[in-house]
């Protein structure tokens, strides 16, 4: 299961969802609580850094994956899966 | 506050979606589950 999330309304993340088709989620963290616990607010922009997190089926941290290079991120954590 | 580090329990959240249905952490119990911290919606990346 993948999750996209950032501090975007609904509103703008359906939009996002709608032009590019993405099979998953995306969710809005508007007032940025799960940003501030997920350690990806950045004080000199308004938006979260590029990190990913695997979370294992008992709902600890797996992987935390700088994500600075999309383009390589799929396939990493596919790897990671096993 | 600082990332989350391999092996620590993952922050529960509670967050909208795009049709604006709450959805929580705790809703993919069992499941391996992929946080994607994206910067912004339609922004290349």
């Amino acid at each position: 299961m993948i999750l996209g999330a950032s501090f975007d309304s609904p509103e703008d993340n359906r939009a996002f969802q709608e032009k590019f088709n993405f099979p998953f989620d995306l969710l809005s963290d508007p007032e940025k609580a799960a940003g501030e616990a997920y350690g990806v607010i950045q004080t000199e922009k308004p938006y979260p850094a590029r990190f990913s997190f695997l979370i294992g089926p008992d709902g600890h941290i797996v992987k935390v994956y700088d994500t600075v290079v999309p383009a390589e991120h799929p396939d990493q954590v596919l790897a990671d899966l096993g | 506050m600082a990332l989350p580090k391999v092996g620590d329990l993952a922050p529960a959240f509670s967050m909208r979606n795009q049709q604006g249905v709450t959805t929580t952490l705790e809703q993919y119990k069992g499941h391996h589950v992929v946080l994607w911290w994206y910067p912004k919606a339609d922004t290349p990346g």
